[in-house]
């Protein structure tokens, strides 16, 4: 989604909010992306283990279509902040993670 | 039945490499080399060979004897106590099949000795550069005991060979002297001396002797300038400089020598080749990469092997995938001696990766090792576990300045201490001054207050049964029985003190838990977890796992929650950990699939002795009190979970409740916490739009006598180190949080039985009716402690039901992506059981 389309949203659903810039910072960590190991495939998963007699596999996320194809409806994550937090120094003020629905054009989850 | 034979590798203790084999070949008893020489004794808690001969034998250890008495090759880690043992008059033979000294030492026949000229202290470098290559890393004493035995075996052992002839043993020296008579005489045990070939052996000869000349030239050049440094110092600053400083190394050539031997017993076949590289030689001598060639040949036509000896004590470079191909239908192997590299990491990974087929014992871990071969095989081992994966732990290099090639040995540094005593709060300050120039100054600190003064440290580690095990009335839960608990024993001591540790894993296995002590040390994850993961295919019946102790004692994984299909197609995401979280599951994991097979849970010392033993013993408090719960103001979907818990109750929310709010209890069996969670501080939690961003709860509002059973959507809520994997970049410093710092913690620390939270950060619903992100996991979690599950089970169980509910309608990829990461993040602290 385009932030101009984030920011609409966040007005919309989080007065008060504002998206954080780009060179906003978390904090001052960069993230690594160096995982020792990943999640297998989910296909392989469901070959290897027995998830019990629940029928639960069957109806997971394969069978179910687990991704949308089209890329360019995907959902946002993006980092919001408070637009005057009372103490912009206070840990609970870092910006936080919003999920931005592209076909509901509504935030639909949030970090903590 | 009886056994058609036996063979015994004998524990050789614990300095680098050795090798020690007893044979017991029907009426023939054969003794493959001695150890070290300082196995002639008993050692740090190791039986002296002699003793441990003398009982394989069934002799006295005054007066042993045996058939045939072989010498592999000319180090000393192979040679060991044998001088000594013939020379007082304890070992005889009848036939002895020996390393040829010349050879050995590179002696050439015009008697031209290139260390001769040398001091004793560079002697010993020179011949230290001959001998098996020895860590710069180990302690003095052990450094100062190889330096001395390199340099002083020769003549011993040319004495040996002499007092066996004297005995009347016929001293064969491979290569040397003519087989035929030895052959002859040990027909009936088929006994035979596949190589090498004298032409190889003179090759290595006379790289031995090149070797010689080179480390005499380079040693005389390092210590020209250094007349005063140790031998221990002068060898560790020569190993410490590398190759590129052109340091010769030649000890491959004195393997190379090795004799390479079979028996055939009952058409059974044994096989023992001293330390032959068979895999890398080290050479690029066509003579000698041809015997090694033509030797592989020839071993591989003899095989299969009813026992095998891994060669060079399991290093690399005796030992590969083409190596154990060609040995077809073997299945027993042995390993002798270790150290840092021995067993090579390859070596042990090729014996694990095949270890549905192959049985193996090693002596480093294993101590004696008997391979009893009838009609069926049988393994005894004195200690652990057969099939022992684990590389051993590099020596810790820390403890070492590097100090430069010709620099003079600096003087002691003046050293005042100063020491003042506080009246107001107990504690000695200490001042030092020490001389701003190169050095290193070890300062030790012993403080003997009267006993009325002595409150101990608020933080520092529990070294003995001090106020943890006094305050607590220790007894472990008896819910352990059937579990398996995984730790490293001497990382555990170093957090919660060595008495602490000793109680917790003795108490742990008196009440019936199978207790795993000796995980291999700063070994990643998937090291770590693999003699948890073989103990679980061997044992069925084990309920669950208890990781014991934090990521410095077990390490964790860093997980990427998203398959590499999504991963791609998620690309750059604002989510805090970029989808990269901590994770055990490995630990339980028997097929590959980095899920486990049964229920894990991690009880994290926190570097508290108080926090472990209130973990263990923890009980299920059976929901009967009223449960506690609290969320953020803007979490509603947390009160259709918490329903569950209480019907007619009702969460608090914060705004308004802060946690010196009067009404804030929280006293009952379970608590439900939603809350937002920092990584940076896991002391206090939040709400929202609280004034002056006041906290809804931390640590102080945690009772003595807390809940059984926390369950938290806080962010980083169940990390119990400083770093989110996410941020985490290999060769960065782990370090563990402590009650003082962690809600989690702190909550294990009063009795807690279970905190299970995230390692990463959470997501919440915000849509009704709040079925997706973290709102299914919760629901599944406490429909299963409510139906009686531990929580260590109920998190499993709720796993799978969240798994097979994914994506709970949230098909695009970035939420998806959510889905996998609450799966795979949520984690159980504490015993859980």
């Amino acid at each position: 989604m385009k932030r101009e389309e984030l920011e609409k949203i966040v007005k919309q659903d989080l007065p008060g909010h504002r998206l954080a810039s780009t060179a906003e910072p978390t904090d001052n960590v960069e993230t690594h992306k160096n995982p020792e190991s990943s999640t297998p495939e989910i296909d392989a998963i469901l070959d290897r283990v027995d998830w019990g007699n629940d029928g639960g596999a069957a109806n997971g996320p394969v069978k179910a279509g687990l991704i949308a194809g089209d890329e360019s409806l995907d959902d946002s994550i993006a980092l919001v902040v408070p637009e005057a937090p009372a103490d912009s120094l206070a840990r609970k003020n870092r910006p936080k993670a919003q999920v931005f629905s592209a076909r509901k054009k509504t935030i639909i989850g949030s970090q903590g | 039945m009886a056994d058609i034979a036996t063979v015994h590798l004998l524990d050789v203790g614990g300095a680098d490499y050795g090798d020690c084999v007893v044979c017991l070949f029907g009426d023939d008893t054969v003794l493959i080399d001695g150890g070290h020489p300082g196995n002639f004794n008993p050692l740090k808690g190791h039986k002296a060979l002699p003793d441990q001969i003398a009982a394989v034998l069934g002799q006295n250890a005054k007066k042993l004897h045996v058939s045939l008495l072989v010498v592999s090759h000319a180090h000393e880690d192979h040679i060991g106590c044998l001088p000594r043992m013939v020379k007082e008059g304890i070992l005889t033979a009848d036939f002895a099949l020996v390393a040829d000294p010349d050879r050995g030492w590179g002696r050439t026949p015009d008697d031209a000795r290139p260390d001769a000229g040398l001091d004793r202290r560079s002697r010993q470098l020179v011949m230290a550069l001959r001998e098996e290559v020895r860590s710069p890393f180990l302690p003095d004493d052990e450094l100062t005991q190889f330096l001395a035995d390199a340099v002083d075996m020769e003549p011993p052992y040319r004495e040996m060979l002499d007092k066996l002839k004297d005995n009347g043993t016929k001293v064969v020296r491979h290569g040397r002297d003519s087989h035929v008579q030895l052959l002859k005489r040990f027909q009936k045990i088929g006994f035979d001396i596949l190589g090498p070939v004298k032409k190889h052996l003179e090759k290595c000869a006379a790289r031995v002797v090149k070797g010689m000349q080179d480390a005499a030239e380079f040693v005389a050049d390092m210590t020209r300038d250094d007349a005063v440094s140790s031998a221990v110092d002068a060898y560790r600053r020569m190993m410490t400089s590398g190759v590129d400083a052109g340091v010769p190394r030649f000890g491959n050539y004195v393997n190379l020598q090795s004799s390479v031997l079979t028996f055939e017993v009952g058409e059974k076949r044994f096989f023992f080749a001293g330390d032959f590289q068979f895999q890398d030689p080290q050479s690029d001598e066509p003579i000698i990469i041809a015997e090694r060639d033509r030797l592989n040949q020839a071993i591989a036509a003899s095989s299969p092997y009813a026992f095998y000896k891994l060669c060079h004590h399991g290093s690399n470079n005796g030992f590969e995938a083409s190596i154990l191909a060609d040995l077809k239908n073997t299945k027993f192997f042995g390993v002798c001696g270790g150290s840092e590299s021995h067993p090579g990491k390859k070596t042990l990974a090729l014996l694990e990766k095949n270890k549905s087929q192959l049985t193996w014992a090693r002596t480093d871990h294993n101590r004696h090792c008997t391979f009893h071969v009838g009609q069926t095989m049988k393994v005894d081992v004195e200690t652990g576990s057969l099939n022992d994966p684990k590389p051993n732990p590099p020596q810790k290099k820390d403890t070492l300045e590097q100090v430069p090639p010709g620099a003079p040995p600096a003087a002691p540094p003046e050293v005042e201490p100063r020491i003042e005593r506080s009246d107001d709060d107990d504690r000695v300050e200490v001042v030092a001054r020490v001389p701003h120039v190169r050095t290193r100054v070890t300062i030790t600190i012993d403080v003997d207050p009267a006993p009325s003064t002595d409150r101990g440290g608020e933080s520092k580690p529990i070294r003995s049964a001090t106020p943890a095990s006094v305050e607590h009335a220790f007894t472990v839960s008896p819910a352990v029985s059937g579990l398996l608990v995984a730790t490293n024993a001497r990382k555990l001591a170093d957090n919660i003190g060595d008495d602490i540790a000793e109680e917790v894993i003795t108490g742990l296995r008196a009440a019936g838990a199978l207790v795993i002590g000796d995980l291999p040390a700063d070994a990643d994850a998937a090291v770590a977890a693999a003699p948890v993961q073989a103990e679980l295919k061997r044992n069925s019946r084990i309920k669950g796992v208890v990781l014991l102790g934090g990521y410095d004692v077990v390490a964790a994984q860093s997980l990427d929650a998203l398959p590499p299909s999504l991963r791609k197609r998620v690309g750059s995401t604002g989510d805090p950990d970029d989808f990269v979280v901590w994770s055990d599951e490995i630990y339980g994991d028997t097929n590959g699939d980095l899920l486990s097979e049964v229920p894990i849970s991690r009880v994290p010392d926190g570097r508290s002795a108080d926090l472990v033993l209130a973990a263990l013993s923890a009980k299920s408090g059976g929901g009967s009190k009223s449960p506690f719960g609290m969320r953020n103001i803007e979490r509603p979907f947390a009160d259709l979970v918490y329903v569950r818990l209480d019907s007619n109750g009702k969460m608090l929310t914060s705004e308004p409740s802060e946690f010196d709010n009067t009404g804030l209890a929280i006293d009952g069996d379970y608590a439900y916490v939603m809350l937002h969670g920092d990584y940076t501080d896991g002391s206090r939690y939040w709400g929202e739009q609280t004034p002056n961003d006041r906290e809804a709860l931390n640590i102080g509002n945690i009772p003595k006598r807390g809940p059984a059973v926390v369950f938290t959507g806080c962010c980083w809520g169940a990390l119990t180190v400083d770093r989110p994997a996410g941020r985490f970049a290999p060769g960065q410093t782990l370090t563990p949080k402590r009650p003082e710092n962690s809600i989690a913690l702190t909550f294990l620390q009063n009795g807690a039985l279970a905190f299970v939270g995230c390692t990463g950060a959470h997501y919440s619903p915000r849509e009704e009716p709040f079925n997706y992100f973290g709102a299914p996991m919760h629901q599944a979690f406490w429909d299963r402690v409510l139906k009686g599950s531990n929580p260590a089970t109920a998190l499993f169980e709720a796993k799978k039901e969240y798994m097979s509910g994914m994506p709970h309608g949230q098909t695009k990829p970035s939420s998806a992506a959510i889905e996998f990461k609450i799966w795979r993040q949520y984690t159980c602290l504490g015993l859980g059981w």
